[in-house]
């Protein structure tokens, strides 16, 4: 009791008070008018078209849902490993550049991360179209005759993926990278490991809650990517996000969609409890705010 | 503008821990007090009730008569120097200094006048525009003296003032805290768990342990006369022998122990022979000599080791299984030909000495 | 062989597959040819021109800019109001309210624009400026809690205490001592809340349609039809706009 404990410590009453309103009043906004729609609308998926579980056994059943699911999970996946095996690479990378240098490579990270995703899925496919600069390259240098199909296929969409996810794992990885202490690893080299086993044995062990923490921090995003997917997929590679808004605005299943979204929410709160093991729930986020 | 307070049965809980057993303390207009304590003593949620921070679970803060329990800090009127100073990293020094006048409403000319006074007084005048961060240990000091000083308050609280500053720093800031305690007239209250600190500057010292005010009384009387182990332990050392059994007579007390019986005094007029005591006599207070000596209680015993301390020699002496600290004026050990480790002497003290202290748990 | 050569390898392509879209977004809005191509013989700024000659171009970006500067405001007062509340009181409601309020951040934004499709909808505010900011404000808000919250954690609470103490209510300790302090993390989180709103896509597609119709989705319908390269243009200023913000911050933190 001898220090400060501001925050069990009430002052008087009053200013407690002042506080709690402080707290409470944002929490009642958020109430009313995020999570009274959202329960609102995931309600749906036990009451359209009527009461019951009917569009949960869909889940089971449906050749169409699986599909669906399967293309998600795959593309998420596939988006996931790509991204953790170039952020990590990376990471490693600028942790043995100069100060400098470094400096300049995150400051890629972080622009790329702060341009608008709508722009940058539009160069992708400026970039990746049959008419666009890879193929006019590609054809121009008399490598290829005829246009390789790289967009409106899920080479495009993981292409598009892994580059909006990159900036979000790489600061993690790298926050964590810096935090590992260089005399265990003079240590370990003194104590006979060559290089590689110091890496393997030392290194690798302790970057992994980073590597952990984004793995799913980028499962978390993928799962319910929309823009990308759309955008590069061109409706041949439709995932969950997609497939729920065209029950909406097209099918007009809202059983259906609202039974897609519960899953994906229940999901995606599962992996957030299983990150908070590795990262701060939006921790990286906040030293990007502190760095832009 | 001096006035006193007085605490009736305040006591702090937090859940189901208690921080500050309900407490009684009387504070004196113009005394310099110390709450003095081991961490985990309740004596900064002592002082945070106070200041108005921590919010009693029971009992009552009279100033003047007045009940002041739930009025919030800012009314309090009492200037507050807190542990790592809290100054504003945001304002100048001049800036911090004004802020408590500020928020009486006063403007920046009409301020000016006490802001320079308190910087004067505190000998900031040349720092007035920098920033805190620029200061060193003991200016940032006494900038939040000077910030807690500006509104003359009725009391002024301070809590660990000198605990992040080093050894030497904290000694001149002693003196200095002193000297201006006489200046301003102000009561003040301070906590601190350093004994040095304690000794050396207050009026009255209240000895804190585990939620409890032990005792409450000037340096030399707590030194000379604690009242519990505990106070006679941190406050200095002292050697505890355990007692087995007691006979009194008309005041005089012969404690029964492994060193035999011990004529021994209780601390005051009054109490009696608590059921689980000991006898505590200080180590300056025990005579060493090679022959027996003429005092009250005598004791044989081997030097266990002798360590040099420049104005004393400490020596650890056995007797009946016993160990017994015991400090001799260096001058004095240097007449005593023959006090080395291993020689055989003879300890002594008289029953004035040798106290008959309730004992918990004896910090030695 | 340097160990460590390879990684550097590796961190420099994707640095350049980073850069990529950016650096041929430049190019590409060059073009002298009304599709999208790189400029074979010399360069035009003839969809720059476009941008500018287009009412309906500079009417979306109006839109954008009024959504976005009011959510970031909501979002900042929310937010800070949050994370002061339970910087100050801890316990139970940093534990358990914190990440409930950070659901807007996590929920995937498909579910939350069904729920607002549907709930505003209900409450007649389909398609209303007052809709769309009160959604990316909220969509806003956790951001702010987060950079708040990280100033606050450098925030010495003693001196909130010794504001108190030295006569400042609890109003003016705020004004005068918590917030000054904390300003660092009320400006990125006001940063990262209007940029949450000036790039948001999905809910503005649900929620919107004529009355209110901000720039991504003026973009999104443009991808739609044909690529345009007025879209490269519009990219190419915001990207420099971007990047001139980002060297700015770090020449200042310099």
């Amino acid at each position: 009791m001898t220090a400060f404990a501001p925050k069990t410590a009430s002052g008087a009453g009053r200013t407690d008070r002042f506080y709690l309103l402080m707290i409470v009043l944002p929490c009642a906004f958020l109430a009313l008018l995020y999570f009274l729609p959202v329960l609102n609308v995931l309600v749906l998926s036990v009451t359209e078209p009527q009461p019951g579980i009917q569009n949960y056994q869909m889940l089971a059943e449906s050749g169409a849902l699986h599909r669906i699911l399967l293309n998600t999970l795959r593309v998420s996946l596939s988006t996931t490993a790509l991204t953790l095996l170039l952020g990590y690479m990376f990471s490693l990378g600028i942790n043995s550049m100069a100060p400098r240098t470094r400096t300049v490579a995150l400051f890629v990270v972080l622009a790329s991360f702060w341009i608008s995703a709508l722009i940058r899925a539009y160069a992708w496919v400026a970039i990746l179209q049959p008419n666009g600069l890879i193929n006019q390259l590609l054809m121009g240098i008399g490598l290829i005759d005829t246009p390789l199909i790289l967009v409106r296929n899920e080479l495009g969409v993981i292409i598009g993926m892994v580059h909006y996810m990159l900036p979000y794992a790489i600061l993690p990885i790298y926050a964590n990278m810096a935090g590992i202490d260089r005399s265990l690893l003079r240590a370990s080299r003194a104590l006979g490991a060559n290089r590689w086993r110091t890496f393997w044995w030392v290194f690798f062990p302790q970057s992994l809650p980073g590597l952990a923490g984004s793995g799913i921090l980028v499962m978390i995003f993928s799962l319910g990517f929309y823009i990308t997917p759309a955008i590069l997929g061109g409706g041949r590679v439709v995932m969950i996000a997609e497939y729920i808004s065209i029950q909406i605005s097209e099918t007009l299943r809202w059983g259906v969609a609202t039974m897609l979204a519960t899953v994906l929410v229940m999901v995606v709160v599962a992996l957030t409890i299983w990150m908070s093991r590795y990262l701060k729930v939006g921790g990286g986020l906040a030293s990007k705010g502190g760095k832009s | 503008m001096k006035k006193s307070l007085t605490f009736n049965g305040v006591g702090k809980t937090y859940g189901r821990t208690v921080a500050l057993r309900p407490t009684d303390l009387e504070i004196k207009a113009g005394e310099f007090l110390t709450l003095l304590g081991p961490s985990g003593s309740g004596k900064t949620t002592l002082l945070m009730a106070l200041a108005g921070f921590v919010q009693p679970s029971s009992g009552s803060i009279l100033l003047d008569g007045q009940d002041i329990t739930n009025i919030p800090p800012e009314a309090r009127n009492f200037g507050v120097v807190f542990q790592g100073y809290a100054l504003f990293p945001h304002l100048t020094v001049w800036e911090n200094v004004y802020f408590p006048l500020r928020a009486r409403n006063l403007g920046r000319a009409k301020a000016r006048e006490a802001v320079d006074d308190a910087l004067a007084l505190m000998e900031l005048k040349p720092y007035a525009d920098r920033m805190p961060a620029a200061l060193s240990g003991g200016q940032q000091q006494r900038v939040a003296l000077a910030r807690a000083l500006v509104f003359k308050p009725e009391l002024l609280l301070l809590d660990e003032p000198l605990s992040a500053l080093d050894k030497s720093l904290r000694k001149t800031l002693q003196t200095e805290l002193k000297e201006l305690h006489r200046k301003v007239g102000t009561t003040f209250v301070y906590v601190t768990h350093d004994q040095e600190e304690a000794l050396s500057m207050s009026d009255r010292i209240a000895i804190l342990r585990a939620g409890e005010i032990q005792q409450i009384a000037s340096a030399d009387a707590l030194y000379w006369r604690p009242e519990t182990a505990f106070v006679a332990g941190f406050l200095g050392r002292s050697n505890f022998v355990p007692m087995s059994g007691a006979t009194v007579d008309a005041g005089a007390v012969t404690a029964l122990t492994v060193l035999g019986p011990i004529k021994a005094q209780l601390p005051r007029d009054g109490v009696d022979v608590p059921r689980d005591a000991c006898i505590a006599v200080r180590p300056e207070r025990i005579a060493v000599s090679r022959q027996e000596p003429a005092h009250q209680n005598r004791v044989q015993g081997r030097v266990v080791s002798l360590t040099f301390f420049g104005t004393h020699v400490e020596l650890d002496v056995e007797a009946r299984g016993t160990l017994l600290n015991v400090h001799v004026p260096a001058v004095q050990a240097a007449q005593e030909p023959g006090l080395a480790e291993g020689a055989e002497v003879w300890l002594g003290w008289d029953a004035d000495v040798s106290l008959v202290l309730p004992q918990e748990t004896a910090a030695a | 062989m340097n160990a460590s050569l390879f990684p550097r390898i590796v961190a420099w392509a994707v640095a350049c597959f980073l850069a990529l879209p950016v650096l041929i977004m430049l190019p590409i809005s060059l073009t002298p040819n009304r599709y999208l191509s790189l400029p074979k013989d010399g360069i035009s700024l003839r969809h720059y021109k476009s941008l500018i000659d287009d009412p309906q171009w500079i009417a979306s970006i109006a839109d954008s800019l009024f959504v976005a500067t009011l959510a970031a405001m909501l979002a900042v007062v929310l937010g800070a109001s949050f994370a002061i509340g339970i910087w100050r009181r801890g316990g139970m409601a940093e534990r358990v309210l914190q990440p409930i309020m950070l659901a807007p951040m996590i929920v995937p934004p498909i579910v939350h624009s069904v729920a607002f499709y549907k709930g505003w909808a209900e409450i007649g505010l389909l398609d209303t400026y007052t809709g769309l900011i009160l959604v990316h404000a909220m969509k806003g808000t956790p951001f702010v809690i987060l950079t708040v919250a990280a100033a606050l954690a450098n925030f010495d609470p003693r001196t909130e205490q010794a504001a108190r103490s030295l006569g400042a209510s609890a109003g003016r300790t705020m004004a005068w001592v918590v917030l000054p302090q904390i300003k660092g993390g009320l400006l990125s989180g006001a940063v990262f809340a209007f940029f949450i709103s000036w790039d948001e896509i999905i809910v503005a597609l649900f929620i919107t349609m004529r009355q209110v119709y901000t720039l991504p989705r003026r973009i999104w319908d443009g991808l739609e039809d044909n690529i345009d390269p007025a879209i490269a243009a519009l990219g190419s200023l915001m990207i420099l706009a971007t990047v001139a913000l980002m060297i700015l911050q770090t020449i200042k933190k310099r």
